[in-house]
């Protein structure tokens, strides 16, 4: 019958729409991949991200709801030995060699990544939108894995951070916003860690 | 509640005459504005006549005018396009320029002017050894504006 299509067509108009007078119009996001790292900088970005980017409102039929994804890459423990200055009197091994030490090194990268995602969660918290926030953990290096991340989770827009570690620094990207910038297959938002950045109240 | 335009934040989105460009100014629009707290403002930055014919024979004088009227044009047009763009999302509460110089100091010189909250801008997508050359102003923007940058990519390929 036509008048079936006719009304199926206004409905899907409406989500479009979306007149709440209480959010800002322009929602239109259905998903949001912000990249944490425990770094002050990437927990602004977060801030930032609750503060100016609205979601699109869930249309009533779909599976995956709008969601902002917290996202935090570990570093895998390989390259954590390999930092370690030379405490190993063995004469370097690798780290199959020594597995209670790797698993040691785990143990505490896990603990940093539930750390990380825990401050994470507070904040979202404080803008009461943990319902609409997911988190997700992996393992690796941190700029090829938030370019899968973004194809993966189809992600349209990804929001980061970027460390600056001084006056001479500044001026420069941290080496995963600069790569992401330029590899991700979506808008990237960088939020640099100063004043320009407004609270609202 | 009817923000003034005065206390509304800046958003500086660089426009040329690419389709990058349109496609990112599309993408801000979409999903950004309206909004009661953000005001757009476009800046488009005009090459200089000399930089553009970039020779510095005898007859350089007689087509420089030309070439400057030309330049002239080639901007109006772009700002009317994106203006029109803006029209057709329903934002009307936008401001545009045309600066003439290097786009990657005039965008930071307009994040500087207008205390801009965000500057969005394209890319071209050039792989490291155009950008090398070419030099890309996204990554400048990116490195030096004293605020947060955006930067739309158009995907080459629809999956």
């Amino acid at each position: 019958m036509s008048n079936e299509s006719g009304s199926e067509k206004r409905r899907t108009r409406q989500t479009h729409l979306s007149p709440s007078p209480t959010m800002s119009s322009g929602g239109n996001l259905s998903c949001v991949l912000v990249s944490v790292d425990g770094s002050e900088e990437s927990m602004n970005a977060l801030r930032w991200a609750f503060t100016n980017l609205k979601l699109r409102s869930p249309a009533p039929d779909s599976t995956h709801p709008p969601s902002f994804v917290i996202f935090h890459v570990q570093s895998p423990p390989s390259i954590a030995t390999g930092l370690n200055p030379g405490a190993i009197p063995f004469g370097g091994p690798s780290d199959i060699e020594v597995p209670a030490f790797t698993a040691a090194i785990e143990a505490h990268q896990k603990r940093i990544t539930n750390a990380v995602i825990n401050h994470a969660l507070e904040i979202c918290s404080e803008f009461n939108v943990t319902s609409k926030v997911r988190s997700h953990v992996v393992v690796g290096d941190p700029k090829e894995k938030i370019c899968e991340a973004v194809q993966d989770l189809h992600a349209d827009v990804l929001v980061m951070g970027c460390r600056s570690f001084g006056p001479i620094k500044r001026m420069f990207l941290g080496s995963v916003s600069n790569y992401c910038a330029h590899n991700a297959p979506c808008p990237v938002i960088i939020i640099k860690g100063n004043d320009c950045v407004v609270k609202k109240n | 509640m009817a923000a003034s335009s005065s206390e509304k934040q800046a958003v500086v989105i660089g426009i040329d005459d690419s389709e990058q460009s349109r496609y990112a100014l599309t993408w801000a629009l979409d999903h950004f504005f309206p909004s009661p707290i953000f005001k757009v403002v476009l800046v488009h930055s005009r090459p200089t006549a000399s930089s553009a014919v970039g020779l510095a024979g005898p007859g350089a004088a007689e087509v420089l005018p030309i070439v400057d009227s030309d330049l002239r044009k080639i901007a109006a047009r772009v700002v009317e396009t994106a203006k029109q763009i803006c029209v057709s999302k329903l934002v009307d509460d936008v401001v545009a320029e045309v600066v003439e110089g290097d786009p990657r100091n005039v965008l930071c010189d307009a994040v500087e002017k207008h205390h801009a909250a965000m500057l969005v801008v394209g890319s071209h997508g050039y792989g490291a050894i155009k950008r090398a050359v070419l030099g890309s102003v996204s990554d400048y923007c990116a490195h030096h504006a004293h605020c947060t940058v955006m930067i739309v990519k158009k995907p080459k390929s629809k999956h």
